[in-house]
């Protein structure tokens, strides 16, 4: 194999597909890009087995071949080179040879027969979205993705596709983030899956320009393509959670609060809170919320006031300082309104108006106070 | 049989004192081994009897004269004589068997054996009565017997020893080893007992003048002034074992042996299982070749022990040896840790680079991304949180690195951090299981941790043998924050875990935990500290967890502050520590 590009499309082509190769892996094959010429068309693929991305470009290409380039090395040498025209070249024992201008690099690879087998995508009805749409939905609900290996579920984001609307669902247990968003129609089947982590944060690099993004969701796998790229996912078997019963329906104390104040309380409060606990406790009342916080093992404690509104019974609330401080953040209006219902059930978060088109909800368990 | 018996007993008077001659020289040699076996027997005896006050008299290091004067109780004219007769001894009678004997000596056969290789001066009056007896022997038979005035006590003079046994005679080292061993014998003593007063005299010299005292003031008065503010005392008490005394700080740590001293229900025993139990409770403060200054009082129910293994009575076997060891070796690690910290030789220091500049953070995190450095970190950007899972908020890290100490992540599990002498480095896992165990313990009292709800309640369904086990820790496991509905049929729903673990299966909790009770119930731990040592096991980070700047600094902090911070509760250690004289050695820096 043989071909010459610029080094700005080749580093940047490759670059797309970095965060996908494994950084330790039994495989060594896997830490290689597959590279394949087929006239001018080049096309490069990295795959962990769970999750694969293939992209394309154009170079002038010499002749036509198939090979591994060892992903780090030659990433690194790409970037350090000027941006100029390479001549790569891949021979017949597997080693890979960059050219340009004067400057000879000679790489040692791994037998392309080795590379296991990639999926390909199924073609099936798209849903298009703008990338940013997408960008800003993986982008609220990640964090309360779940680590917990042994409840697999949990640890992905829940992506459910309907004729209206395209809704992701996350939740460790402790908080949980829907967010829902009515597109501008779907023609496919309406689908329930579980996306890995990886792959959604991996969606969300993919959505860094103008213009959409393409969805295609099958029963087995998703993938997403955005211009000359494509990622497909494996899906995490099992059965999510069912996250609409435990959204309270009867909340009924609403309180409306200045999110920059409370999140400003919040944050000075987490930092006396207890270093693992990092509880606080707010004490609600008509108008006001107070924010107490008490390490007794360090023997640090603080209080503070914020103005509220707030219609309901006087509570007495404790809460992981650092759940609030992640669901606040996902809030975009002036205002944060949480609706809440006892000391030991769900409260929810919501912003005071949704976006456009959208419908975020977030829900956070409170810790009981002794 | 009968034959043997009868022809035994018509010789009898004739054989008897022969056998006894020779019988007691024999016994001689196993009791006596050298002055210092006398004086300690003579010791013995006088605390025996109850003595407030102590005189030892020495001359030619023993050799000519090894004298112990007491004010105990005292022996009238017939227990006087009594008592150099062959396993005469008072002691058994008035205990109600061997089992049970607490009084130092118990064998009577000291005097008999001490009489028969030397000439005795015996000057002896019982509590309470009017007149004494003065007694001398010559090679155990009676050469002088009068009455004497004297005040109650004894003075038990013993000269000449080994006069008859030359080869015995010629076995002893030089006088001044001799000495030595007299001079140990006295200061083990004087420190199991400090509430007497001992004197001691060398060829007419006053070596020794302690007054009655505490162990601290003792230590002092023995070893030199200051010397107890060298070491740290311990307390502790478990399974029917208690431990007191003291163990040295580093400070005095010697390159030879001969400064530890161990007692058992106040006798001066020789153990290798506790010396053992010691020296690694001290693994991190000695050196290679030291040896600590230690004095270990340890107190155990006399049925517990086997203490009749040697005449000299000083190797002691324990029933359950692993008990004793394990009081031992906690008691010196729970109480040294404090002084350990105070010392701060394991304070962590900030970082020479975090002077040197302030935006470069002095810490390298490996992160999962960091493959192709700088676009893909910088593209992670606000992503973080995917893998991030539920760390500490933004709010509370501190990337000016200003007080940030020198900590490094290795490998996913060691953290190295720059200390006043050295380095130290932790294993995270460990480290991260003291600190849990310490709090779990403490919220059995306290509450410490609270329970975070869940939203989705996770179901439990045990076995029987797992069932049973939950049932004994099931009120325990809700002060550590776990809140539990019984279905029936040994099906459960988990409804909240302890508030703010990071990185922990909560799934799968619950089960580990169980078996980890159970192996430590099997290494006999008592309920409560089984259960917060599965829970410290199973909530603590893991090798491959990698740790923000902050966690780590926490976790060094959170570690310090336990009173127990060198072992997790498997008794492994959670800090190596490499001084900087180690790691000139090894550079081959040392002169
Ligand atoms: N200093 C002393 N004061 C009072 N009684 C003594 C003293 N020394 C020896 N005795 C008595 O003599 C007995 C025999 O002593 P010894 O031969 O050392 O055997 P043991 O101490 O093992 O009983 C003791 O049991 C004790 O009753």
């Amino acid at each position: 194999m043989k071909f010459q590009a610029s080094q700005s499309s080749l580093f940047s082509a490759f670059q797309t597909l970095a965060t996908i190769i494994p950084t330790k892996s039994p495989m060594p094959v896997l830490m290689h890009f597959l590279v394949q010429l087929t006239g001018k068309k080049l096309v490069v693929t990295a795959t962990d087995l769970e999750i694969s991305m293939e992209t394309q470009l154009e170079v002038s290409g010499e002749e036509d071949g198939k090979a591994l380039f060892p992903a780090r090395k030659y990433l690194e040498l790409l970037r350090e080179l000027p941006d100029v025209p390479i001549h790569v070249e891949a021979a017949d024992n597997g080693r890979i040879t960059l050219t340009a201008e004067g400057k000879n690099y000679n790489l040692a690879s791994e037998n392309v027969q080795n590379y296991p087998k990639v999926p390909s995508l199924e073609k099936v009805e798209p849903l298009r979205l703008s990338q940013s749409q997408l960008r800003r939905m993986i982008s609220k609900c990640s964090f309360a993705v779940s680590r917990d290996e042994l409840r697999p579920q949990l640890t992905g984001v829940y992506a459910k596709v309907s004729a209206q609307e395209l809704r992701f669902v996350t939740t460790d247990g402790h908080r949980l983030v829907k967010i829902g968003y009515q597109h501008n129609g779907y023609k496919g089947a309406a689908l329930e899956s579980i996306v890995p982590a990886k792959a959604m944060q991996n969606a969300a690099r993919l959505c860094e320009r103008e213009g959409d993004i393409e969805m295609f969701f099958t029963d087995k796998q998703i993938a997403f393509r955005v211009g000359p790229t494509t990622m497909i996912t494996k899906l995490i078997e099992g059965r999510y959670p069912n996250y609409e019963a435990v959204i309270p329906s009867d909340n009924k104390n609403k309180l409306t609060l200045d999110l920059d104040q409370f999140q400003a309380a919040v944050r000075r409060a987490a930092i006396v809170s207890n270093e693992i606990s990092r509880q606080i406790r707010l004490k609600i009342s008509a108008d006001n919320v107070e924010i107490l916080v008490e390490d007794i093992e360090q023997g640090n404690e603080g209080r503070e006031s914020v103005s509220c509104s707030y219609a309901g019974e006087p509570m007495d609330i404790g809460y992981n300082a650092a759940y609030v401080l992640d669901v606040l953040k996902q809030i975009d209006t002036g205002e944060v309104v949480l609706d809440l219902g006892t000391p030991t059930s769900a409260g929810i978060v919501k912003p005071t108006e949704q976006e456009e088109k959208e419908d975020l909800l977030m829900l956070i368990m409170p810790v009981r106070l002794n | 049989m009968t034959s043997v018996a009868s022809s035994e007993r018509n010789s009898l008077p004739k054989i008897r004192i022969l056998a006894e001659n020779v019988v007691n020289q024999i016994a001689a040699g196993e009791v006596v081994e050298r002055a210092a076996s006398v004086l300690k027997e003579l010791v013995e005896n006088s605390l025996d009897a109850g003595a407030t006050r102590v005189q030892i008299v020495l001359k030619g290091s023993g050799r000519s004269l090894i004298q112990v004067v007491d004010d105990g109780c005292g022996m009238s004219r017939d227990d006087l004589l009594l008592a150099f007769e062959r396993h005469a001894t008072s002691k058994l009678a008035r205990a109600e068997d061997l089992q049970t004997v607490k009084t130092l000596g118990f064998r009577g056969e000291a005097l008999p054996s001490i009489a028969s290789v030397s000439f005795i001066e015996v000057r002896s009056a019982a509590t309470g009565a009017a007149s004494g007896t003065l007694l001398r022997l010559e090679a155990g038979r009676i050469a002088h017997d009068e009455p004497i005035a004297s005040n109650a006590g004894t003075s038990m003079a013993v000269h000449s020893l080994f006069f008859n046994t030359p080869a015995r005679a010629r076995f002893l080292k030089s006088a001044a080893t001799e000495l030595a061993h007299l001079i140990r014998i006295f200061k083990q003593y004087a420190l199991a007992y400090p509430e007497i007063a001992w004197t001691l005299t060398h060829d007419d010299a006053l070596e020794y003048n302690l007054p009655p005292a505490d162990l601290s003031t003792r230590l002092n008065d023995l070893f030199g002034a200051g010397f107890s503010d060298k070491t740290a005392s311990l307390q502790f008490e478990a399974g029917g074992v208690v431990v007191s005394g003291v163990v040295g700080l580093p400070e005095l740590n010697k390159k030879s042996r001969g400064n530890q001293y161990l007692f058992l229900n106040c006798r001066p025993v020789q153990s290798a299982l506790l010396h053992s139990a010691v020296r690694s409770a001290l693994r991190e403060l000695l050196e290679e070749g030291e040896w600590p200054f230690y004095a270990v009082f340890l107190e155990i129910a006399p049925s517990e022990l086997d203490v009749n293994v040697h005449p000299a009575k000083l190797e002691v076997k324990f029933a359950d040896e692993q008990r004793v060891h394990g009081a031992l070796y906690r008691a010196i690690r729970s109480v040294l840790t404090e002084r350990f910290v105070q010392d701060s030789r394991l304070a962590v220091l900030p970082s020479d680079a975090a002077e040197r500049s302030s935006e470069n953070p002095s810490v390298a995190v490996p992160q999962r991304s960091d493959l192709f450095s700088r676009q893909t970190v910088a593209s992670s950007g606000d992503m973080s949180p995917l893998t991030s899972g539920a760390r500490a908020p933004d709010a509370l890290s501190s990337e000016q690195g200003l007080l940030r100490p020198a900590i490094f992540q290795v490998h996913g599990k060691h953290l190295i951090a720059q200390i006043q002498s050295g380095i130290a480095i932790v294993d995270q896992h460990a480290a991260h299981e003291r600190v849990l165990f310490e709090k779990a313990i403490r919220s059995f009292d306290e509450r410490s941790f609270h329970a975070q709800q869940l939203l989705f309640p996770m179901l439990l369904e045990l076995d029987p043998e797992m069932d049973a086990l939950f049932v004994e820790v099931r009120d325990d496991l809700a002060k550590l924050g776990f809140q539990i509905r019984d279905f029936g049929q040994r099906t459960y729903s988990v409804e909240a875990v302890p508030a703010g673990l990071r990185r922990v299966s909560e799934s799968g909790m619950i089960r580990a935990m169980l078996e980890e009770y159970r192996e430590f119930r099997r290494a006999r731990f008592e309920p409560l500290e089984a259960l917060a040592a599965g829970f410290a096991c199973h909530a603590a980070i893991r090798a491959g967890d990698l740790l923000t700047a902050d966690e780590m600094t926490a976790l060094m902090n959170e570690l310090f502050a336990t009173r127990f911070p060198l072992t997790c509760p498997h008794g492994r250690p959670t800090v190596i520590h490499v001084t900087l004289s180690e790691l000139d050695r090894r550079f081959k820096r040392t002169e």
